[in-house]
């Protein structure tokens, strides 16, 4: 179905809005307010969790037919990471790994 | 005089300019605007699909900057939803945003215009490059430097998705997605060096992530895993695993 301008402007504000209160309004927290200690671990260990949860499952689906295509170029990666430690090299690997396989 | 050279080299090392900072940022985060592509491109692609036209897809990528938003919003709205039942779908999807929000509260301290321009930038991969890419500390130039050059990513891609929507070569463009997770393992790996716990709570997140996206839409597996995690390793080990500020 086709959107009126009026629909697609509250849709667009609706979404704006809920989209940027939770991710604005934390940071109005003050970040050396005393919390519970576990509170304070918890929180330094979500960007851990996260990255977790963001390289799997979705790396499976780098080619949406060959789940191993993600493996592999994600194994390249890990080996370039382990033995340079360097950003762009283990891109690239990745990259010239999956482009390889595909 | 060998001494006096080393102290402003201490000194310009010591307080870098705002503006320093900023670019650093963007090449920081330029695998996350490259990374991108394949989703941004996608999301113009199918939001034309599904019955939205013109520069909507563009403004809704301007607007809302949400991978996960996006596409639930116009898969939805496509489906027939009403206009609150898409808007309030794609407020419980982005509720995960406050952990991340909450949890890079505590890495920098912003005042309430830095908090509103830098909160708009908010995704889980400039979070995650934000929260673990420096040791030391983190400055508001560098996380706007992230949360921009990836913005130009999102929106850039959004344009070229809605200009070019059915000639692009589709394998091509799904290929780029490598570079994300790279990007994500090249800032575990370290971690898990310095850290075997950070690895444990990263394969028990990914495993979770899995199992729930079985079941769940993916911002509640991702939080849900997320949320889990991290709650294990706080309760597990109470010296803390590694102090990303030290």
């Amino acid at each position: 179905m086709t959107l009126s301008t009026n629909t697609y402007l509250i849709l667009l504000f609706g979404m704006a809005a809920g989209t940027y209160l939770p991710r604005m309004l934390p940071l109005l927290l003050p970040g050396n307010a005393p919390l519970p200690p576990w509170v304070d671990r918890w929180l330094k260990l979500v960007p851990y969790a996260a990255l977790g949860a963001l390289i799997f499952p979705g790396i499976l689906s780098v080619d949406p037919d060959r789940a191993w295509v993600g493996l592999v170029g994600g194994a390249a990666a890990v080996a370039v990471s382990l033995k340079w430690n360097n950003l762009v090299y283990t891109i690239v690997a990745a990259f010239a790994v999956a482009a390889l396989l595909r | 005089m060998a001494k006096d050279v080393s102290q402003n080299f201490e000194s310009s090392v010591g307080t870098p300019t705002w503006g320093h900072e900023f670019w650093r940022g963007v090449r920081a985060g330029l695998p996350i605007s490259f990374g991108y592509f394949p989703s941004s491109i996608a999301f113009g692609v199918v939001a034309l699909a599904s019955g939205f036209s013109g520069w909507q897809p563009v403004m809704m990528s301007m607007f809302v900057f949400s991978g996960a938003g996006q596409f639930l919003g116009v898969n939805l709205w496509q489906s027939g939803a009403s206009l609150g039942a898409v808007i309030l779908a794609n407020l419980i999807i982005n509720l995960r945003y406050i952990v991340m929000s909450a949890s890079l509260s505590r890495r920098i301290q912003l005042d309430s215009l830095q908090a509103a321009v830098i909160g708009f930038g908010v995704t889980d991969e400039t979070f995650v490059l934000n929260s673990l890419a420096q040791r030391g500390a983190l400055t508001s130039g560098y996380v706007l430097g992230v949360n921009t050059v990836a913005y130009l990513g999102w929106v850039i891609g959004t344009v070229v998705g809605t200009v070019f929507a059915g000639i692009l070569p589709g394998r091509v463009i799904s290929g780029m997605g490598i570079v994300l997770y790279a990007m994500f393992i090249a800032l575990l790996v370290p971690s898990i060096a310095r850290s075997w716990k950070i690895g444990a709570i990263a394969a028990i997140s990914g495993a979770l992530c899995w199992v729930f996206g079985k079941v769940f839409a993916f911002g509640w597996a991702m939080v849900l895993a997320t949320t889990i995690a991290a709650a294990l390793g706080a309760w597990l080990w109470d010296e803390g695993v590694d102090d990303p500020e030290h």
